[in-house]
């Protein structure tokens, strides 16, 4: 593989320039390009990087500031708005571009053109980046997907055909990035080279990845497992085992509380037609029985009454009491007259105040003797109403105790002794002997009514044990279904739950054997990067032992030594680190391109090498054994010197492996910008 | 023939040799190293790997039909 061409439209000092370099055949390997200090030379390495790498380059850049992401994203903006020609706007070009051609790849040519858009201010359009990718002789036109894709695909593609971002490093360098390699401790250099030849950084990412994708394999299928289904199975065994057992004991009392409400019904359907039939009869006893009772009661107690309080009054004959009855009669009529008469002297007062008040109108008028006369003849003509008493009037009181109403309640009670005869005592006595036998037959009627009674409160107190039973198996029941359906609120979400799991796990399967083989093969590229290493640290320290003392012109270090952790010792003649004895001695910029150079070997790569000036700070001895070293490389080996780096005898050393000469002139124009253009040959050539 | 995955660590010859015992030992076939390391290549330099995780299904359950057989 080598780069044919490397085209610059408005890029940098270029305005439009190709640099055409020959096949590698013929062990001519070697592009040698000069260029003053700022004529263009740093330029050319940096557009094949960018044009390879586009932003992921940046970090290679030398001159440019890297740092973070967002830094890197400014600075590669910055650097493109300063790389785009500064004359390029005013000739109404908006765009540069970079094309690099390779030869000797598997499609036999591959061109891969980048452009760069700016704004009508050169402001870098970063959305605008375009990269072109042609394919074989016919430069069939790769179709790259749009958007955000883009990147991505470019990215891959220079990976996979020409070289990856880890690698780059040491095949496309200029002096800066030497001195920075040199300036790093050794063991990171050694650690960056072997991963970097190796591709540990991209088998450290598929481990990663791997993980991450075993990871959410695992986070698909969450926590189920055998365990989690066999608990939940245990569980929906033991609710099924309680459910029988209850539904055991609902079916046993179901039918006992259909037998009960059986028989229960036909207790009760028993007590109706026994009620039903003796209740009016003996209702009717009680009733007629009740009445008798009432009317006996009454009659003895009127003849009690009669025994008590009346019997002796009326032994005492119609005479006695006829005669007692005109006595209280007699007394009564004297307290009405004396009543009257009472009433009328009062009268008779207000009469002869009256009569007094009148003699004054008589005329003539009275005398006192008349007045007085005639008050006591009208006197004695009041007094002769009253006197006699009338007839049949008591002349004095012997029953002064009897008012006149009790006077009259004896009266009458002496006239209804009158009433009273013998034989009305003797048909009381015959009725109350009547009634007292008809309640004995009405007693021995419900006697006999009792026997059907105690059938009927046989069947009662069965109906309430009946009842009471089945109240007890009613809350039995109850219970038990209650405690069915705890069972099934609990049984039924983790049936479902067992279900989904089943299911899920069912689903999930797969991923599971994902997730378990994924972990396996990253852990086994971890064991195997383990295991890699070391062999290749010693491959690696092998090869930088001959690139050392190859290009070192002191003999004093044997061999390199890489450790297992990548320290690094240069053992000299005695066998110890001959930094310990002089630190000057590593000599760390032999050591750096000792290490590109034992990198880009043991890589396998055929990339092709870019130097930029790399022989600056070398002394004669190691220019010639560092330019002679690198242009024996079978690679591709395209160096851009100074004029005072390779001439004369570093010229003459280097020129039978060199197939093209070029030389970059510079041609200053307005405004500190300006033009450099290319010839073939070199410097004085 | 085993397939160029364009990393040394696998393509050396001494590489190869002790990712083929490790391949042996675990039961997996190399190819499918082999495929998995050429499909994060593919990725390379990508902020999000898209289609990476399908490939990955697509490699693993063509390594899980294989132990099947």
């Amino acid at each position: 593989m080598y780069i044919s061409s490397i085209q610059l439209r408005d890029w940098k000092a270029y305005v439009d320039a190709t640099f055409k370099f020959a096949d590698t055949t013929d062990g001519r390997n070697v592009v040698l390009i000069g260029g003053k200090n700022g004529y263009g030379k740093t330029s050319l390495l940096e557009a094949v990087i960018l044009c390879l790498f586009g932003r992921f380059g940046m970090p290679l850049i030398g001159r440019a500031s890297t740092g973070d992401t967002e830094k890197l994203e400014l600075s590669y903006n910055d650097f493109l708005e300063r790389a785009f020609h500064g004359q390029a706007l005013t000739h109404g070009r908006t765009h540069c571009s970079v094309t690099v051609t390779f030869e000797g790849v598997n499609e036999g040519k591959i061109k891969i053109q980048r452009r760069w858009h700016f704004t009508g201010s050169g402001k870098h359009r970063a959305d605008q980046e375009e990269v072109l990718i042609y394919e074989g002789p016919d430069e069939d036109l790769v179709m790259i997907p749009r958007l955000e894709d883009r990147n991505e695909f470019i990215h891959s593609y220079v990976s996979q055909k020409f070289l990856m971002p880890s690698l780059a490093q040491f095949f496309l360098f200029d002096g800066e990035q030497v001195r920075k390699l040199a300036q790093k401790d050794m063991a990171t250099q050694v650690r960056q080279g072997i991963e970097g030849i190796l591709g540990v950084p991209i088998i450290k990412e598929l481990s990663y990845d791997l993980r991450e994708y075993a990871k959410q394999k695992r986070s698909g299928v969450g926590n189920i497992g055998d365990e989690k289904l066999d608990k939940l199975r245990i569980e929906i065994s033991e609710l099924e085992q309680q459910e029988e057992i209850v539904q055991n004991k609902l079916n046993e009392i179901n039918p006992e509380i259909d037998r009960l409400t059986k028989r229960f019904e036909h207790l009760f359907s028993e007590l109706a037609l026994l009620q039903g039939g003796s209740y009016a009869t003996l209702k009717e006893h009680f009733e007629t029985k009740e009445g008798i009772r009432r009317k006996c009661d009454k009659l003895k107690d009127e003849f009690f009454d009669l025994l008590t309080k009346n019997i002796a009054l009326a032994l005492t004959g119609i005479e006695l009491r006829a005669e007692t009855r005109n006595r209280l009669q007699a007394e009564s009529l004297r307290e009405q007259w004396e009543i009257g008469k009472k009433q009328g002297d009062m009268n008779l007062e207000k009469f002869l105040i009256t009569l007094e008040e009148s003699f004054s109108e008589i005329y003539p008028s009275l005398s006192e003797g008349q007045k007085a006369a005639l008050k006591d003849q009208v006197i004695s003509s009041w007094h002769r109403i009253w006197f006699p008493p009338p007839d049949n009037c008591a002349t004095e009181y012997r029953h002064g105790y009897l008012t006149e109403s009790l006077r009259t309640l004896v009266i009458d009670h002496l006239d209804s002794l009158d009433e009273l005869a013998i034989n009305q005592v003797k048909y009381m006595l015959e009725e109350i002997k009547d009634l007292e036998i008809k309640i004995k037959q009405i007693d021995a009627q419900i006697a006999q009514q009792s026997g059907i009674e105690h059938e009927l409160e046989n069947i009662r107190l069965e109906l309430k044990r009946t009842e009471e039973e089945k109240e007890m198996l009613r809350k039995d029941q109850k219970n038990l279904e209650q405690q069915l359906a705890g069972i099934r609120a609990q049984l039924n979400p983790k049936r479902q739950e067992f279900g989904r799991l089943q299911e899920k796990l069912h689903s999930v399967g797969p991923n599971l054997k994902r997730s378990s083989l994924a972990d396996k093969i990253a852990g086994m590229l971890n064991a195997l990067i383990d295991e890699v290493i070391p062999i290749h640290i010693h491959d690696l320290s092998e090869e930088m032992t001959k690139a050392y003392r190859a290009m070192a012109h002191k003999d004093i270090v044997k061999r390199i030594e890489i450790l297992q952790d990548c320290t690094v010792k240069l053992i000299g003649e005695s066998g110890r680190d001959i930094r310990d004895m002089d630190p000057s001695a590593g000599e760390s910029q032999i050591f750096a391109l000792s290490l590109i150079a034992a990198v880009t070997n043991i890589s396998n790569r055929r990339f092709p090498i870019i130097i930029d000036t790399p022989l600056a700070r070398l002394d004669p001895d190691h220019r010639k054994n560092v330019l002679k070293y690198f242009t024996q490389l079978n690679s591709q080996v395209i160096i851009l010197s100074q004029p005072e780096e390779v001439y004369g005898d570093y010229l003459e050393l280097i020129k039978p492996r060199v197939n093209t000469e070029m030389t970059i002139e510079f041609q200053a124009l307005a405004n500190d910008v300006g033009c450099a253009r290319i010839r073939n040959g070199y410097f004085w050539g | 023939m085993m397939a160029e995955t364009g990393v040394v660590l696998l393509d050396s010859n001494i590489g190869r040799k002790i990712l083929r015992e490790a391949c042996n030992k675990e039961k997996i076939q190399i190819t499918t190293i082999e495929e998995l390391v050429i499909a994060e290549m593919e990725q390379i330099g990508k902020l999000r790997k898209r289609g990476l995780y399908d490939r990955f299904d697509e490699i693993i359950d063509a390594e899980i039909c294989n132990e099947g057989e």
